[in-house]
């Protein structure tokens, strides 16, 4: 074998070797986005550094490319660099317990600082010379601190706008509370559009912002089919796959092409749907993986298929997530509606991550197991991440709400970052998941036989 | 040295050692009380309710062998202390409890709280990160779904008047904890920092009458004080989260330097800005509790980009100098909670601040217990060599 396709072998294995065709379509798609990030300036648009959870229209709307801390932090361990970055913040002081994601993107930070350009070590040449900062603290702290933190290295400015989650125990259609968030999040994206006007010195296109809406819409739709679709038997979007899959739904969610994109997902996920179409000849095992996956090495999940012949399905990642209601949404009135959809959970979620829709939605995900057949749960510990730091209240509820339905599903938690490969033991890990797909073969014998 | 006797000074350690107490008596007399986290939570309206309002607090010296098995290793420790307390009992006399959105690890418990001990009565507040106009009207309507839960709680309706009577009274004990905090100028200090601790947890499970005639019985007897602190070489300025347990600072003491100035959780935030008197008592709640708390969890100049760097960086940490030079401070320890994600993020940007202003700083990062405080021994031991 040549040195080369050594190292494409090499690099296959660790990100994973892919089922689909649209799958393996994303790696053109991600190099022509970052190329675009790159030579934004030379065709008047902007780049804001930012992160998930942002309403993407507004950026749409008015040519600025978001880039996005939580895609950036994956590819660079997916290019095997993200411990460089990570060690670059930490030598900084900042704390090893710290998102990875973020520290990724500090280290980078402070490289380009240091070399006045992104280093030459920057996969895609880098993620955009950034115009502009654009946090809020939805869904977890590290999103407002790590872009003010930006600013140690980068002198841009810099934007925070809040918004708040329904808490728990609160009735989502009280009017009252109704009209207390949806007042707030709308008096904050006016303020996000006036940062960005002042920026850049354009004014909002209430017709662009329309049309991005109406993408977004029909992205949403799309994501959502794909997920039912997901649930089919065998499994037609292996994990390794849907984990790849989603970069157009995070970065380019209102472009055209993007629901050309995920038009082209369903229609082939719906071929291998109707023609039981799988990567593998027989499922001997169905495993889920919760959450956050370790993004150095998505092929973990060719190794699950050759070692036991179990697909993993990532719901986190095969598409999904809440299609607003069509009557919250008025074309016409673009922003106003992006401020309900924030309300109802549009991709944004109020309620997504701290309402007592929690425990139901722990509930729903633990029928699914059953629906879905699933003979065990991975998820990892991620000592970086605070928002997922709940995984053993979690995998409570999980066998609670089993013991219930009278079912015994295992699950396995077990120690690793998401990009920090450092935290990574494969030969600790690998023992712990054989040890584990014993404990699943057994339960899986015992459902089997009516036992549990 | 003359050998006084400090009664106040003796209540204060009794009251802070068994925090439980005065409560237990207060539940006996019928009294309601709520357990809370947090200088963002408005005490205001639970004393204008008539309810107690009682400061959750860890315990530093108590294995958390029921709640490390429940919770992810990087849960805030400081929270899985307290969580684990609530699981042994120690905090059934409450009648539930309350807390502002103050951060991830906060949200997390809640949420293993919630499923794992059911509590009768709770409440989620949130709290925005951001100063501007709209967030202070938003939280002012916070504040007032807060009111209303509360008054269907106690049956009752919570009053303007009330309102009012509650802050100026809760204005007071800010006022005699600032007086006090004025008595660690002198060199030595006439209260040390440990003893300062002592008097906030004591405070923080008291009706604030009560807690009010301690501190003003104290202020006397502290300031005629003869036996004093031993005078000590170094002046110290403590920063960072929940720093709620005498330990650490007795571990200072005992190396002979004094923590004379803090900025943290349990220690000036909580009472260095009075509430403004407003004709809507809730307008000054919010602006106080939004606008005053000097937490890494607030963004200052209103979120819309800053001036300059340096502006953004003494509307951050400004007030910390002000401290340091007011208290005559030769050195900072960064006192960094594990998994505090808000703190952490701040360290590099506040030790070059502080370094840049003239000031020897040591960054430690540690756990909730003993053994973690114990560890830093040697570190602080040569911090003090080196600025000597």
């Amino acid at each position: 074998m040549t040195e080369q396709a050594k190292e494409r072998s090499q690099e296959e294995v660790m990100s994973g070797r892919k089922a689909t065709d649209m799958a393996q379509a994303v790696r053109p798609l991600r190099r022509a986005y970052y190329t675009r990030l790159r030579e934004a300036h030379q065709r008047g648009e902007f780049v804001a550094w930012t992160m998930w959870l942002v309403p993407e229209e507004i950026f749409y709307a008015m040519d600025v490319l978001p880039s996005f801390a939580e895609n950036y932090g994956p590819v660079c361990a997916a290019k095997q660099i993200g411990p460089y970055f990570c060690e670059i913040a930490e030598s900084d002081g900042f704390s090893m317990d710290i998102c990875s994601y973020l520290r990724t993107n500090l280290g980078l930070a402070k490289r380009m600082r240091e070399l006045g350009d992104f280093p030459e070590e920057a996969p895609y040449g880098g993620c955009g010379k950034p115009d502009m900062l654009i946090a809020n603290a939805h869904h977890c702290d590290g999103r407002f601190k790590y872009l003010q933190q930006i600013g140690r290295y980068l002198d841009v400015p810099y934007f925070a706008y809040d918004v708040g989650d329904l808490p728990y125990g609160w009735n989502i259609e009280n009017p009252a509370i109704r009209k207390h968030f949806i007042d707030h999040y709308y008096a904050q994206l006016k303020r996000l559009v006036a940062f960005i006007e002042k920026v850049t010195g354009k004014k909002l296109n209430k017709n662009r912002l329309s049309e991005a809406l109406q993408n977004w819409m029909t992205v949403q739709r799309l994501s959502s089919a794909q997920a039912e679709l997901c649930k089919h038997i065998p499994n037609p979007l292996p994990a390794q796959d849907a984990a790849t899959i989603g970069f157009p739904n995070m970065h380019m969610k209102c472009w055209p092409e993007t629901i050309e994109f995920y038009q082209k997902v369903y229609d082939e996920i719906k071929y291998r749907v109707d023609n039981n179409i799988s990567n593998l000849s027989e499922e001997k095992y169905r495993l889920q993986w919760y959450l956050i996956l370790p993004w150095y090495y998505i092929g973990i999940y060719n190794w699950l298929e050759q070692e036991f012949g179990a697909t993993t399905i990532n719901p986190t990642y095969a598409g999904g997530g809440v299609v607003p209601p069509e009557e919250i949404i008025d074309y016409d009135f673009p922003l106003e509606s992006i401020a309900r959809k924030m309300y109802y959970g549009g991709g944004v979620g109020v309620g997504s991550h701290r309402d007592d829709a929690y425990g139901p939605k722990l509930a729903r995900m633990a029928s699914n197991l059953v629906e879905l057949k699933i003979d065990g749960i991975i998820g990892m510990t991620i000592a970086s991440c605070r928002a997922t730091s709940n995984l053993y209240d979690t995998w409570r509820r999980f066998q609670d709400g089993l013991k219930r339905a009278g079912v015994s599903i295992p699950t396995l938690t077990i120690e690793a970052d998401m990009v920090d490969s450092r935290t990574y033991s494969d030969v600790l890990i690998k023992d712990k998941i054989r040890a584990f797909m014993e404990t699943v073969d057994a339960a899986k014998g015992e459902r089997q036989r009516g036992v549990a | 040295m003359v050998k006084q006797r400090h009664q106040a000074l003796e209540k204060v350690r009794e009251l802070s050692e068994n925090r439980e107490r005065r409560a237990l008596e207060l539940k006996r007399e019928g009294c309601k009380i709520l357990g809370y986290f947090c200088s963002f939570f408005p005490v205001e309206i639970l004393t204008a309710a008539d309810i107690l309002p009682y400061r959750f607090i860890g315990d530093l010296k108590e294995p958390r062998t029921e709640a490390d098995p429940y919770c992810d290793p990087s849960n805030c420790p400081y929270l899985k202390s307290c969580f684990d307390m609530a699981i042994k009992g120690r905090y059934d006399f409450l009648d539930g409890w309350m807390t502002p959105d103050a951060c991830d690890n906060v949200s997390n418990i809640y949420r293993f709280w919630m499923y794992r001990l059911a509590p009768a009565y709770t409440y989620w507040i949130n709290v925005p990160n951001v100063l501007d106009e709209d967030c202070f009207q938003y939280f002012k309507r916070e504040l007032n779904f807060l009111k209303e839960n509360v008054e269907g709680f106690i049956q009752s309706k919570i009053t303007d008047e009330k309102l009012h009577q509650a802050i100026d009274l809760h204005n007071e004990q800010r006022a005699l904890l600032r007086r006090l905090q004025e008595l660690r100028k002198p060199q030595p200090p006439l209260l040390n920092g440990s003893e300062m601790i002592k008097v906030l947890r004591a405070v923080m499970s008291l009706p604030v009458e009560e807690a009010n005639e301690l501190v003003r019985s104290l202020i006397p007897e502290i300031e005629g004080r003869k036996d004093g602190i031993p005078r000590s070489q170094h002046r110290l300025l403590v920063w960072g989260p929940e720093i709620d347990d005498p330990a650490l600072y007795e571990l200072i003491e005992d190396l002979g330097a004094n923590v004379v100035a803090d900025d943290h959780c349990i220690g000036t935030r909580f009472f260095w800005y009075d509430v403004e008197k407003m004709a809507d008592p809730l307008d000054g709640l919010s602006k106080h509790y939004l606008g005053d708390q000097y937490c890494p969890r607030i963004i200052r100049g209103k979120g819309e980009g800053w001036a300059s760097r340096e502006q953004d960086l003494k509307d951050r940490f400004g007030h910390v100098t002000r401290f340091a030079k007011d208290f005559s401070v030769d050195g900072i320890i960064l006192y960094i909670m594990k998994y505090c994600d808000l703190h952490e993020f701040d360290v590099p940007d506040i030790r070059d601040y502080l370094t840049k202003q003239g000031y020897p700083v040591l960054h430690v990062e540690t756990d909730y217990s003993m053994a973690a405080v114990a560890g830093l021994r040697t570190r602080i031991e040569a911090f003090l060599e080196m600025i000597s």
